[in-house]
């Protein structure tokens, strides 16, 4: 595979700090006032990762810094508070119209004539994880170039009654979703299985960050790169209604992205992106919000801990709550979760010791397991435990018709045992 | 133990972490009744292990990301006695497909216990819950891996290549199986190839027996039928390029690796015609007899499956159990169609005697499965009456 020559990311942005904010966090601290929030439609152009380059259309964040700055994809992560009024102004620098719209969000629907503005206002929804993006004309051909982001609303009432803060407000849950919620979030820090105490429980990123070490935001993608050879520089998006009229029956895509990154670009964070890699220790469960806003259908499977499925959208038209977030009574454990097109799922990784690591050794009387020899430094195999993430759609994997796992392919870390980040800390 | 080369036994207790003597003493707990295992300890694989040669302590560049990956025949770290041993070699597995065309696959082999048959799926890797699991892996035709899915040991015991090391020739895969419930083990070098060739088997970890039976999970439901279900789609054309270049597309080249368009479709091996039974796979239980339904979808499309007349329940999902205080188990009324992501599994349990299938007895009940199209979802080669994504097989009670 044809590779470009070189990959210039600070390698100080790699340094992850002891006990306080991440690097990324500090790269968000501009997402101040997010009730009122300032967006640009503009060109981007992305580098993908056998060096070919695609163009892409961005979104952009006024006040912003770095790629935010400039126009990312995906767009820059929105947090706002559940019941808060909120105002987003979109400005549309390119030669031809654009839309917006948070789907699930009534009244958020808009059209940006070329070189214009508009302005929406609404109230925040419930707590969960929307999708920002441009379906003018009701075709995905925008949001798939590249026109999509994520919304996420902090719950109002999110802590349990035994003070086990959640995603979700507890008070507009169904009596079933709620106990199975708090029965989740409860157990954290306070069972054999899920350790740690206090330390042990799920906190939310500060409303000022786009992702934190306890919470990530995944998108994942697809680039098809004749439809982005549409896109001209400063000019609007070449006539091709062969191809425009069917986005769907034409996708052919050939890269695979969460984050509009794939295979050994996902091997770790770079200052400016939007992160991806979860490095933590046993004892801090952490939050994925992953969404598609691709046209395939993911399998994302997770390697060394099962996830808790808390929260997906009822994709089946079929279906009387169709098109709403379900928060489910009934909280599947799975390795594999099905992303399909424009599926918003939020799932908890327990970080729970990998429970197939021998526990009882010798097998025929306990006298200690693997893990605690890891953490005693009386083991061979050393930490950090690195363990993939994949898309087992396997075509997904690739990039370029081939290049297996170049595709949809990321990982996650387990730095060492419980409490082991105050150890570092000192 | 056949033509092992290194023996467990007196030197046992220089293994891995262990301290002396620990390993030669201990009496191994018995097997399940329903294991494939030999008992252990099968071979002795301790001993150093240099991880910078590996994923593990490799420097990660771009050139050894895919192309040229780690690959070796190492120790298996921290090294202990297993009870349970398996021993999986790589063939070729020829399948006669519905259009008389035979298709080169390929299949794990196991030389211990079904010695030089060729089996689609590979044979069953079935344990119990607390068994030490040794899985030797005789790579050839090039290197490969065994990822037990769901399974969840050390990174070295995961069996990714990036991150670890692709076998050569062997290698001694670790775990101690925790959860009850249905898994799977697959290679996952070039996995887009190699898992659509074939090479993946089921692995089911039992419960230990209560009162002399084995439930679905510790505390769980007693069944008498059990079936396996692993749905697989294959593309001709992939299994022609990967028998051709087992390292097909890794290195930079187009293999056209992001277009699939399956022929075939097969339910636990057998191919598939639409609009006919697939005999062999069918169930026949008796009124009152519970009926337990290990599921996966090991093809690469959107598999949407079908109960007609019968209402079933998921009671496991992912090899985890869904008797946690924040799950439950699921019913799916009769005639409900749902859905299953690639490598997913369900636990299905068909209560026969339940309020609402005491009235279905005496009646043979269809179940459909259709294949649907990753990006379109449309089924596959609709209206083909040889190529269509659709199968179906029956529940007699
Ligand atoms: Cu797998
Ligand atoms: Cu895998």
């Amino acid at each position: 595979m044809k590779r470009r020559d070189f990959l210039k990311y600070g390698a100080a942005g790699l340094a992850t700090a002891g006990a306080g904010l991440s690097p990324f966090e500090s790269l968000a601290q501009t997402l101040t006032g997010t009730t009122d929030i300032k967006l640009g439609i503009t060109d981007v152009e992305t580098r993908l990762v056998d060096g070919n380059k695609v163009n892409m259309l961005g979104f952009r964040l006024y006040g912003g810094a770095g790629a935010l700055a400039t126009g990312r994809v995906p767009g820059p992560v929105l947090r706002v508070k559940e019941g808060s009024s909120v105002k987003i102004t979109v400005t549309n620098d390119r030669e031809e119209a654009h839309g917006f719209e948070i789907t699930g969000v009534p009244g958020t629907k808009t059209e940006i004539a070329p070189g214009s503005s508009s302005t929406i206002s609404f109230t925040a929804p419930v707590a969960g994880t929307y999708i920002y993006h441009d379906s003018l004309g009701d075709t995905p051909l925008y949001r798939i170039l590249g026109l999509h982001g994520v919304l996420v609303v902090e719950p109002l009432n999110g802590v349990t009654s035994a003070g086990s803060r959640t995603p979700y407000s507890l008070d507009k849950l169904v009596p079933g979703s709620r106990t199975a919620v708090s029965a989740l979030f409860d157990a954290l820090g306070t069972t054999d299985r899920f350790q740690g105490g206090a330390d042990g429980k799920w906190v939310p990123a500060p409303l000022n960050a786009e992702a934190s070490i306890r919470e990530k935001v995944w998108i994942c993608a697809a680039i098809d790169p004749k439809f982005n050879a549409l896109i001209e520089r400063g000019k609007p998006i070449a006539s091709s209604p062969n191809l425009t009229s069917n986005v769907v029956d034409n996708f052919v895509p050939s890269y695979f992205t969460i984050n509009n990154r794939s295979g050994y670009d996902l091997h770790d964070d770079y200052d400016g992106m939007l992160p991806v890699i979860v490095k933590n220790y046993i004892g801090e469960p952490t939050l994925f919000r992953i969404v598609n806003v691709g046209l395939a259908h993911h399998a994302n499977h997770f390697h060394g801990n099962h996830l808790m499925e808390l929260a997906r959208v009822d994709l089946n038209p079929k279906s009387s709550t169709y098109g709403q977030m379900i928060v489910p009574e009934n909280i599947f454990e799975v390795d594999t979760t099905a992303m399909w097109p424009m599926q918003r799922r939020d799932l908890l990784l327990p970080l729970e010791i990998p429970p197939d690591i021998p526990y009882q050794i010798p097998v025929s009387s306990p006298t200690g397991g693997q893990f605690q020899r890891m953490v005693n430094k009386q083991a061979q195999e050393p930490f950090p435990l690195r363990y993939v993430m994949h898309c087992h759609t396997e075509m997904s994997q690739t990039a370029a018709g081939g290049n297996y796992p170049q595709g949809m392919v990321c990982h996650w870390e387990v730095l060492g045992g419980l409490g082991g980040r105050a150890k570092v800390a000192g | 133990m056949t033509s092992t080369t290194k023996t467990a036994g007196a030197t046992a207790a220089i293994g891995g972490t262990l301290a002396a003597g620990e390993a030669a003493t201990q009496t191994m707990p018995p097997l399940g009744p329903n294991s494939t295992a030999v008992p252990g300890p099968g071979d002795y694989n301790g001993g150093s292990i240099d991880f910078t040669r590996t994923g593990v302590k490799g420097k990660e560049s771009f050139g050894n990301f895919g192309c040229d990956t780690f690959d070796g025949n190492p120790n298996t770290p921290d090294w202990t006695t297993a009870n349970a041993y398996f021993v999986r070699t790589v063939q070729n597995v020829d399948v006669t497909m519905p259009d008389g065309k035979k298709l080169r696959c390929w299949g794990f082999g196991d030389p211990l216990k079904a010695p030089g048959r060729e089996l689609l799926p590979s044979p069953l890797i079935r344990v119990q819950e607390g068994d030490l699991v040794h899985v030797k892996l005789q790579s050839s035709k090039g290197t490969h891996t065994i990822h037990h899915h769901g399974i969840e040991p050390t990174t070295f015991n995961d069996g990714v290549g990036h991150v670890s090391f692709e076998v050569k020739d062997d290698y001694v895969y670790q775990f101690q199986a925790r959860h009850a419930g249905t898994f799977f083990y697959h290679c996952h070098k070039n996995t887009v190839t190699h898992f659509e060739m074939g090479l993946y088997g089921l692995l089911i970890v039992d419960p230990k027996p209560e009162n002399g039976r084995v439930p679905a999970y510790a505390g769980g439901p007693f069944y008498d039928v059990e079936k396996f279900w692993v749905l697989d789609d294959m593309d001709p054309r992939w299994h022609q390029i990967t028998n051709l270049d087992h390292d097909v597309g890794l290195c930079g080249d187009d293999a056209g690796l992001n277009i699939f368009e399956p022929k075939y479709f097969l339910i636990s091996g057998t191919p598939t015609r639409p609009n006919v039974l697939v005999d062999k796979q069918k169930i026949v239980a008796k009124p009152g007899q519970k009926i337990l339904i290990r599921l996966l979808n090991a093809s690469y499309s959107v598999l949407q499956v079908m109960f007609e007349g019968l209402e079933v329940q998921v009671i496991s999902v992912d090899g985890h159990a869904l008797n946690k205080p924040w799950n439950q188990w699921l019913t799916i009324a009769p005639g409900t169609p749902f859905t299953l992501p690639t490598a997913q599994r369900y636990d299905i349990l068909i209560d026969t005697g339940s309020p609402a299938n005491q009235t279905k007895t005496g009646y043979t009940h269809k179940v459909h499965f259709e294949f649907q199209h990753w990006i379109t979802r449309k089924v596959h080669n609709a209206g083909d009456k040889m190529y269509e994504g659709r199968a179906f097989t029956t529940i007699t009670i």
